[in-house]
């Protein structure tokens, strides 16, 4: 499985199901406060900007979430979302070189890829906790690192995990 | 006279767990009096995986916010701005005031002494002597181990020097140690090369099912919270002396210890967060609510008879604070380590844990920091633009390679370096929180210079990169002195059986009575001086 084609794939998905929903909203008004039209856009650019399929649950949370500590998060989605649409990146990785860090769509990338992998949402005292063993940032050492609090039990440490794979979970 | 009880001790942290166990055995009516509430492990477990500021002892900055215990108006967090900095070095130490103490966060290292340690100023002309060597003490040190289930490397050299096994102990310890995680294997090797001696730290985690406690399954969480209760904490002597008939009090904030004409204690005070005042009476009276809150309780205490306070005609109530004072370095290795692998802590090297070179600089030792560093990593590689696969094989590469080093160093006892009740705020409930003047001598810049050698020797061997060195007076969380011991009444609080000097009914248990610091953590010491003392009143105060 190539994750880079899969991403763009699910991106391109999660715009079409994006026009319907939208569409939904215009028609029956009373859904648009139940549930943000914004949320499929957002998983859909949750997964190309992580490279990776999200929980739908977790990416409601966390639409919910950026859009109560960011007033403008949903114009802000809007305006990367159609960026991607437009620019058709392979890859997050060209999307990164392709755009300024200064530039409002990488803060906005970075604020969402951000949320994703340390699973938090808001700045200072205003935090939120959306995800704690499902945030993002404990993948890259899955099986060599635990998540605190979920150990791999008693003596399950001790070995070079570079030559001793372990296949031990979080 | 009738009284509540034969003994009351105040505080419930693992200090008073022990005596008050000891007493209900031994068939002594006991309550004890707790300033904070009870506490469920799940719960602050639970708080813990919920809150959005992990804490971590690689990234201190953000333990202002990290601590998943309660925070009451009653009894304020340490983490918040209860404690009061008035000297040039902050002393930002963090004690828990919750059933149990603050063993709940405890890393857990429970190290003895070594018997130079007690003998700093004949030996060394530094700091004082303790009024006994390491042979009184050394019994007392066996059964505390028993008590708090101490996992340890039996034959070890714990001076550093990498000779037979110091100090000379009479049992062997409980539990066989910890499995040391690969990081350590590599660290030995390299920095073998360079003389320096591993030692693995004694702790109080099983490593086989010890009581109720399960082995330690590595969940890499000893603070703020085991949550399989495989390592020790206060509260399991609590539990312990409840089972045999002591009484606990808790959210009963102890504020004044009444003192008659004779000299005797005759009872106490205590205030509940709805603000009503209650008294209680005993016989005799334990003061373990450790190194800040037990001197800030007996100043507190002052009356016209006792204008200096209670305890106090030393005027070393509150002073000779000591702690560890430390310093870290950042280093980039050039070969994966993997230092959050397994359990917490464990690794030490204590070259200059003891020699000569106490007469200029001080003892101290140097350790390897091995908490999950994962959060504080991602937050400062997002922070910095780091997107994409980057991000992954950065946050890979230094939680392979990132190594942080950490120094605690002896301190003296200075009467300058004290904790007073402040005079002009109060917390919620109408009492002064606690106001500490800190600074560090000349001593320990001169072990600092030393410290930052080995830093580099260890860079050298270890073929690693240095990021980043700070000397900014880390505090380690260790509190002594503040009640010292010691056998002339004008100087010391408390006599060598951890007995007031003015009032003979009171005790003071824990680590503020210790009149040297060494450089290893002081609770497991705390734990047998409070055994040695319950021992003392059951068999020769006859309480």
């Amino acid at each position: 499985m190539q994750p880079d084609k899969l991403s763009r794939r699910r991106l391109l998905k999660g715009m079409a199901a994006l026009s319907v929903s939208a569409l939904c909203a215009t028609l029956f008004p009373g859904r648009l406060a139940a549930q943000p039209v914004a949320s499929a856009d957002f998983t859909a650019v949750s997964e190309f900007l992580v490279s990776r399929a999200v929980s739908a649950v977790l990416s409601k949370r966390y639409y919910a979430a950026l859009a109560h500590h960011h007033a403008d998060f949903p114009q802000r989605l809007a305006a990367l979302a159609d960026y991607l649409r437009a620019q058709r990146f392979p890859h997050v990785d060209d999307f990164l070189q392709a755009t300024a860090m200064a530039s409002p769509l990488f803060q906005t990338a970075s604020l969402i890829i951000g949320s994703w992998y340390t699973g938090v949402v808001g700045d200072g005292a205003n935090s939120e906790l959306i995800a704690y063993a499902d945030a993002l940032m404990y993948q890259p050492t899955r099986g060599i690192l635990v998540v605190p609090t979920y150990g791999s039990g008693p003596d399950s440490w001790g070995n070079n995990p570079d030559t001793h794979p372990s296949g031990r979970s979080v | 006279m009738k009284v509540d009880a034969d003994v009351i001790v105040i505080g419930s942290g693992v200090m008073g767990g022990l005596v008050a166990t000891q007493l209900a055995k031994a068939g002594k009516s006991v309550i004890i009096v707790e300033a904070g509430p009870r506490i469920k492990r799940q719960d602050i477990v639970e708080r813990f995986r919920n809150s959005p500021f992990k804490m971590s002892l690689t990234n201190m900055k953000l333990q202002g916010v990290g601590s998943p215990y309660p925070d009451l108006p009653h009894v304020p967090s340490t983490y918040g701005d209860y404690l009061q900095q008035s000297g040039p070095v902050k002393y930002p130490t963090k004690y828990l005031r919750v059933v149990g103490g603050t063993t709940w966060h405890f890393g857990s290292a429970l190290w003895r002494m070594i018997p130079n340690d007690f003998k700093l100023q004949s030996l060394y002309g530094r700091g004082r002597d303790w009024p006994f060597g390491y042979e009184e003490l050394e019994p007392w040190y066996g059964k505390a181990e028993q008590e708090l289930g101490v996992s340890g490397m039996d034959g070890q050299d714990e001076s550093g020097h990498g000779g037979e096994a110091w100090p000379p102990r009479s049992t062997p310890f409980p539990m066989k140690g910890l499995e040391p995680s690969y990081l350590f294997k590599r660290l030995s090797e390299l920095l073998g090369k360079g003389g320096y001696n591993p030692v693995m730290e004694p702790n109080g985690r099983a490593t086989r099912p010890y009581g109720q406690r399960p082995a330690c399954a590595g969940n890499n969480n000893c603070n703020p919270v085991c949550p399989i209760a495989a390592k020790y904490d206060g509260s399991m002597h609590i539990d312990e002396a409840e089972r045999h008939g002591a009484r606990l009090l808790d959210n009963s904030v102890v504020y004044k210890i009444e003192a008659d004409d004779s000299g005797k204690i005759s009872g106490i005070w205590y205030r509940k967060p709805d603000g009503s005042d209650h008294h209680l009476t005993a016989n005799y009276f334990v003061l373990a609510a450790y190194g800040i809150e037990s001197p800030k309780l007996l100043l507190m205490s002052s009356s016209e008879r006792y204008p200096r306070g209670v305890a106090n005609g030393s005027d070393q109530v509150g002073r000779n604070l000591m702690g560890h004072t430390g310093i870290s370095m950042n280093v980039m290795m050039n070969e994966d380590v993997w230092p959050g692998q397994g359990p917490t802590e464990l690794l030490v090297y204590l070259n200059n844990r003891d020699g000569d070179f106490r007469k200029d600089f001080p003892s101290y030792k140097i350790k390897v920091r091995n908490t999950v560093p994962t959060a504080d990593y991602a937050a400062s590689l997002i922070a910095k633009g780091v997107l994409g696969s980057r991000l992954d094989e950065q946050l890979k590469l230094m939680s392979a390679r990132s190594l942080n080093f950490a120094i605690d160093f002896e301190t003296l006892p200075l009467a300058e370096n004290r904790i007073i009740p402040s005079k002009n705020k109060k917390d919620a409930i109408g009492l002064p929180v606690p106001e500490i003047y800190y600074s560090v001598t000349d001593y320990w810049h001169a072990g600092k210079a030393q410290g930052l050698r080995d830093f580099d020797n260890f860079a050298q061997l270890l073929n690693a990169k240095i990021s980043k060195i700070d000397t900014s007076y880390q505090d380690r969380q260790h509190i002594m002195g503040t009640t010292i011991m010691g056998d002339n009444p004008r100087d010391s609080v408390v006599n060598r059986h951890c007995q007031s000097h003015d009032h003979p009914n009171l005790f003071i248990a824990g680590t503020s009575v210790m009149p040297s610091a060494s450089c290893m953590n002081p609770t497991l010491t705390g734990a047998a001086l409070s055994l040695r003392l319950a021992d003392y009143m059951l068999k020769t105060v006859k309480v």
